[in-house]
């Protein structure tokens, strides 16, 4: 099983200039058009202009993982880059070695680092990745308005999990609550009965009545959506390890609807319940 | 010979009726005479189709469907997986991906986009849906690779002196152990020093160039090393319709001859992004030219820049 070596952060990085040249704002005009929406340069003028490079330029400078040379290199993102033409993923391959298979996972809101850290799990099970990355990047320059993004002030941020079979929390499972099912009651089939604590993490949009009672939880910053968990996560895992038995962190996406939840154990915190039926990363049917 | 984990069910292509010359759009693009002679008579593109009035969603969902159609209990796809070359073909207002889930009625699917490998991107989505297939368990759960896009602006229609792109869309089933066409391996390289796209250097375009025949060849013999055949075995290589001076050098480079490669539809389709290997297979198999029991090699490069090959082995018209 998949641990959780290193990680790196970074949340509200210095801004940056507006640098979009024609082709670029044509490249979004010609791309919000079709589905009825308008281009506001000011937005992009007025925005903080820090991009996926940027992003991914600092996560990988950080003495944790800085000159890590991975296997599979998967960059997570609910919202676009700004310059829709730069390939992050080859991009932080090179930096790191350029050894590895590289790509994004985007189109699924918040959901996209989870389905990473499944793909990343899967690719660790089948022994075809030792050492893998994934980069959660969120920029809020937006070239149309966007509420999620606009009302709520969301901030420029990031995260980077190194997972191999060092020492760290393992990542024991991932799974998806439907809209109208009991994130509850999941969370209790998970991590019920287990000695010491747990420690629920949770997303700003969670509904509070989620959390099981007694269970401390960690709310995230409402600055951030898709990297929220993440940011959290890279952050405090050391202390997290220390403290707790097993960490769930826990998301919903307020666009989907859905729920989102990764469980990570530590030394003391054993299998999933069968009746859970998680050996692996199998997801409700 | 490489033992097959996953295999691929059924795969479809479509593209809209609507068929335009190369020159005419080379034309409205503005580009010189002599650049519309390269593409014309160096890289051999006569048409492509191309429908202003097809949206996106229209020109990807018919594929799908007609896989899905295939399928006993629609709930047995636990993954949908766009694949596509633009990273985004949408406003940040809309997860395409989840448009697609959702078009097709698969309530309880994950849906994501897979990008950033771009047009090696389709072959990329069947590799990593092998191994989350693989990692489930396998059994009945399946997963739906579809790929499509439109060429919505300049910056996407039109590869410098490389390509220019039409219209097409595609979807593939995928499982671990099915009847289908198993895989037999994939082998990828990425060069992330061409990850800036638009802001590359003539020298750096020039250095590509170079790069590209050597890279490619060597991904391809890994991929029929990895399948446990020598690459004399692969009957055909089904690849992306890039232009056929690039694949003028692979033979070259691999010293094979050009029928080794089917490009048949680099003059008709031009390259369609992501779709081109599986809109190939289509035609191949509607012109009973795939064997049964025989292997074949897709092959697809994505700028930015990813190299890709994968070796299947056809099953016949029952395994689709």
């Amino acid at each position: 099983m998949v641990s959780i070596t290193a990680a790196s952060a970074v949340v509200a990085p210095p801004s940056r200039r507006f640098d979009h040249g024609p082709d670029l704002l044509t490249l979004h005009r010609d791309m919000a058009a079709p589905f009825g929406l308008t281009v506001d340069e000011d937005l992009l003028r007025a925005g903080r202009n820090v991009s996926h490079r940027d992003l991914l330029d600092e996560l990988v400078e950080a003495q944790d993982v800085r000159g890590a040379s991975p296997d599979l290199i998967i960059v997570a993102h609910a919202l676009p880059d700004m310059h829709p033409l730069f390939v992050g993923a080859s991009y932080v391959n090179k930096l790191l070695g350029g050894k590895a298979l590289s790509f994004a996972i985007i189109e699924q809101g918040l959901a996209a680092p989870f389905t990473a850290l499944r793909i990343a799990a899967a690719f660790h099970a089948s022994g075809r990745s030792s050492l893998s990355m994934i980069a959660v990047l969120e920029q809020t320059t937006l070239p149309t308005r966007l509420p999620l993004v606009h009302d709520n002030e969301l901030v420029d941020s990031g995260a980077v999990l190194l997972l191999g079979r060092g020492q760290g929390m393992r990542v024991t499972g991932v799974w998806t609550v439907m809209p109208g099912e009991s994130v509850r009651d999941r969370i209790v089939a998970l991590v019920g009965g287990q000695p010491g604590q747990t420690l629920v993490v949770a997303g700003s949009r969670v509904d509070a009545d989620a959390i099981p009672d007694g269970l401390p939880v960690r709310w995230c910053d409402p600055a951030t959506y898709c990297t929220s968990v993440w940011v959290e996560l890279a952050e405090h895992r050391d202390t997290w390890r220390a403290g707790y038995s097993a960490v769930v962190l826990c998301d919903s996406d307020p666009r989907s609807g859905r729920t989102h939840l990764a469980l990570l154990a530590g030394s003391t915190f054993s299998a999933v319940p069968e009746g859970v039926g998680y050996a692996g990363f199998r997801r409700d049917s | 010979m490489a033992s097959a984990v996953g295999t691929l069910e059924r795969i479809e292509s479509f593209h809209p009726e609507r068929t335009v010359d190369v020159a005419e759009v080379a034309d409205r693009l503005g580009l010189s005479p002599a650049r519309q002679r390269l593409f014309a008579k160096i890289h051999g593109l006569r048409t492509l189709r191309l429908d202003p009035a097809m949206g996106l969603f229209d020109l990807v969902l018919p594929a799908a469907h007609a896989v899905l159609h295939t399928v006993a209990d629609p709930a047995q796809v636990r993954y949908v997986i766009y694949a596509h070359t633009s990273q985004a073909v949408t406003p940040a207002e809309l997860d395409a991906a989840d448009v697609i889930r959702e078009s097709l009625g698969l309530d309880r699917a994950e849906a994501f986009g897979l990008t950033q490998q771009n047009c090696a991107a389709g072959l990329g989505a069947i590799d990593i849906a092998v191994e989350l297939l693989r990692a489930d368990g396998g059994g009945d759960a399946r997963a739906l690779v579809v790929t499509g896009e439109k060429p919505f602006t300049p910056l996407a229609q039109l590869v410098p002196n490389i390509a220019i792109m039409g219209d097409a869309g595609a979807a593939c089933l995928v499982a671990v152990g099915g009847a289908g066409h198993p895989v037999l391996s994939y082998a990828c390289r990425t060069l992330g020093e061409y990850a800036d796209v638009i802001a590359l250097t003539e020298e750096q375009m020039q250095q590509f160039g170079q790069e590209y025949p050597r890279v490619l060849a060597d991904v391809m013999r890994t991929a029929a090393d990895r399948a446990g055949l020598d690459f004399d075995d692969i009957d055909l290589v089904i690849p992306h319709n890039v232009n056929m001076f690039s694949w003028r050098q692979i033979t070259k480079e691999m010293d094979i001859p050009a029928e080794r490669i089917f490009l048949d539809n680099v003059a008709r389709f031009s390259h369609c992004f992501a779709s081109d290997v599986l809109l190939n297979f289509t035609t191949l198999r509607q012109a009973g030219r795939l064997v049964e029991g025989r292997h074949y090699m897709l092959v697809s490069v994505g700028f930015g820049a990813t190299f890709a090959a994968m070796v299947i082995r056809y099953q016949g018209p029952a395994g689709n």
